[in-house]
């Protein structure tokens, strides 16, 4: 097993980046990534506009629709480009073509080529080897990496037979082997079935719980949800929210212009209906015909109703089995978020 | 295995996948095809000397070595961003000319090698097992591993340096090295062709009827016409020494700071 990885010292005279609305204050942590005011065009194309953020150890998500930056960010991190203007920093240094960081950073790409002709083994080998390992070390490197992705029964075939999700677990090993302590993946759970995203999503919760900083981008949101509480969402090019969705939920709420919906399983529904619509905060109340114990309540100040809320409880004697707010989904606040700009 | 090592094995790996396995054998065995048809249909008229010299100027060095270095070349880093599979090599903690020099190394190899076999070839099929050592070949051999170093290097710096190199690499083939060195005057210092020939340095007649040949092998002799200048052995191999430091220093340090992104995501 790895060793723990020591959190890197950032150089004193990078100052943070400022906050932005919607972040809690986290205790001090080293950044591991930092941009500041980063922007990169590609000719005429922005890819990314001024942005700035810090990335520590754990687990961050990296979300946004096609074209929001995300591939440009990541190109950043793992040092494929350098920005047009601002630092991007890793381990408080540059990225681009730095043996020292990318020593210590992995990258499991979203593209599926290969060298095709090559094993699984003979692949991740390779790349060890242009880690700079050789030898018995080597050796050992491969096949832990390839045991821990679930490969080692069919690492000895060639990358061409593979499915998807083999071709994956294969690129997941040649991103750990040399025990990063930042990790970049991107789409890792592109192709696999579900037992395979549970053994993924695994690994990642482990790699991020040994202090390591991983980050992923990916669209499959409920997963992505059960996985971190921390995201950068991204939308064309900028920065457009970043911090845990409870963060982005209560900054969406101080909007008070949004609406919640909050869903309440009653015994007597219709009666508790007329009693919420009392509430200064409550704004609507809807019944589902297909589910009678359903009632689905409209508010623009949430704080206030679930203040209000025991109270009306009480005063009915209503048996509440139970609330759920479907808009504190991750999938719901990013289609707010993403509609609003 | 060491760490350059490992990088050259799958280089060469690589480097012999089936298709361009496939371009290197035709380009091996096209010439001594050629010469041994010559010299079966021509029968007691035929001259292996002219036959020779006219074929390994005209088919080895101008074809062969020529067209291999542009596809290997350009192909050490054009390949890699066709197949996308540049990303693994560009986030790799081994610094970039390292691992660039570990594939050119193999692709030099590979040209050298195929150029020399089928000079050798062309010469056995020429001359015959019997009168092998009376051929030209060990200057031809010398003037092909020289050349193959030069055109490497520069079409390296090609494909390291340009988008579609394989293009540029053609046209700079087919159009300035071949026809450069025909020209008057000066202009024929300005191809690499010309030191590389300067290296095999023998005359070529242009007889086609002394040769043996048809029509077809007018043609070919147009191709075989030696260089206007007389460019000494040293100096030769000096300039093409040269001409491969600088290239080759230069495609390892492009390499090390340009950005690169894959054929599509670039488009």
């Amino acid at each position: 097993m790895a060793e723990t990885p020591t959190a890197p010292a950032v150089p004193s005279h990078i100052p943070p980046p400022p906050p932005m609305p919607g972040e809690e204050s986290r205790a001090a942590v080293a950044p591991l990534i930092s941009f500041q005011h980063v922007s990169r065009w590609y000719g005429q194309i922005i890819g990314l506009n001024d942005v700035s953020c810090e990335v520590g150890p754990g687990l961050t998500a990296l979300l946004g629709p096609n074209g929001a930056g995300k591939s440009t960010f990541i190109r950043l991190v793992t040092g494929q480009l350098r920005p047009t203007t601002g630092r991007a920093l890793v381990l408080g240094e540059s990225p681009f073509a730095n043996a020292r960081v990318l020593g210590r950073l992995g990258y499991c790409p979203e593209i599926d080529n290969f060298y095709e002709e090559m094993t699984g083994r003979e692949f991740v080998t390779q790349l060890a080897a242009m880690s700079g390992f050789s030898g018995r070390d080597l050796k050992e490197r491969v096949d832990r990496s390839i045991e821990r992705v679930g490969m080692s029964d069919r690492c000895d075939r060639k990358v061409g037979g593979y499915s998807k999700g083999m071709r994956q677990r294969i690129k997941v090993a040649q991103a750990i082997l040399h025990d990063p302590q930042v990790l970049v993946l991107d789409e890792p759970l592109n192709g696999l079935d579900p037992v395979g995203r549970l053994e993924m999503t695994a690994l990642m919760s482990a790699l991020a719980r040994e202090g390591r900083c991983v980050l992923v981008s990916s669209h499959i949101l409920y997963e992505v949800e059960q996985l971190t509480d921390n995201i950068l969402l991204m939308q064309r090019g900028r920065l457009l929210a970043r911090g845990s969705v409870r963060d982005i939920r209560d900054l969406m709420d101080r909007d008070t212009q949004t609406p919640r919906h909050i869903v309440l399983r009653v015994d007597r529904p219709r009666a508790m209906a007329a009693d919420l619509l009392g509430v200064p905060s409550v704004m609507g109340v809807r019944f589902d015909p297909q589910d009678p114990g359903r009632l689905e309540v409209e508010t623009r100040d949430p704080r206030a109703f679930f203040a209000a809320l025991p109270d009306v409880v009480l005063a009915g004697d209503y048996g509440v089995e139970s609330v759920d707010s479907p808009d504190d989904h991750l999938e719901s606040i990013l289609r707010n978020l993403l509609n609003r700009k | 295995m060491t760490t350059d090592l490992l990088l050259m094995r799958s280089a060469l790996r690589e480097a012999l996948r089936p298709r361009r396995l496939l371009i290197a054998a035709i380009l091996t065995l096209l010439p001594p095809a050629i010469g041994l048809a010559w010299r079966l249909l021509s029968g007691a008229e035929f001259e292996p000397d002219n036959v020779y010299d006219s074929l390994v100027v005209g088919l080895v060095f101008s074809f062969t070595l020529t067209i291999l270095s542009v596809v290997y070349g350009t192909g050490v880093v054009a390949q890699e961003l066709e197949q996308r599979t540049i990303v693994y090599l560009l986030t790799r903690p081994l610094p970039r000319w390292r691992i660039l020099l570990a594939k050119f190394l193999v692709s030099l190899g590979v040209v050298a090698g195929v150029s020399v076999l089928s000079a050798l070839l062309l010469a056995l099929a020429v001359y015959g097992p019997a009168d092998f050592a009376r051929s030209g070949v060990r200057q031809d051999l010398v003037a092909l591993l020289w050349g193959a170093l030069a055109y490497g290097s520069v079409f390296l710096l090609l494909g390291a340096a340009v988008a579609r190199p394989l293009t540029w690499g053609l046209l700079l083939v087919f159009g300035w090295e071949t026809w450069v060195p025909k020209l008057p005057g000066a202009f024929a210092r300005m191809s690499i062709m010309s030191y590389v020939r300067a290296l095999a340095a023998r005359e070529v007649t242009a007889d086609p009827e002394s040769a043996g040949a048809s029509g077809g092998g007018n043609i070919l002799l147009a191709f075989a016409r030696p260089p206007q200048l007389e460019i000494p052995a040293g100096t030769a191999l000096g300039i093409l020494l040269g001409i491969s430091a600088f290239a080759l220093l230069l495609a390892l340090l492009v390499f090390s700071n340009r950005q690169y992104l894959p054929r599509e995501d670039a488009e």
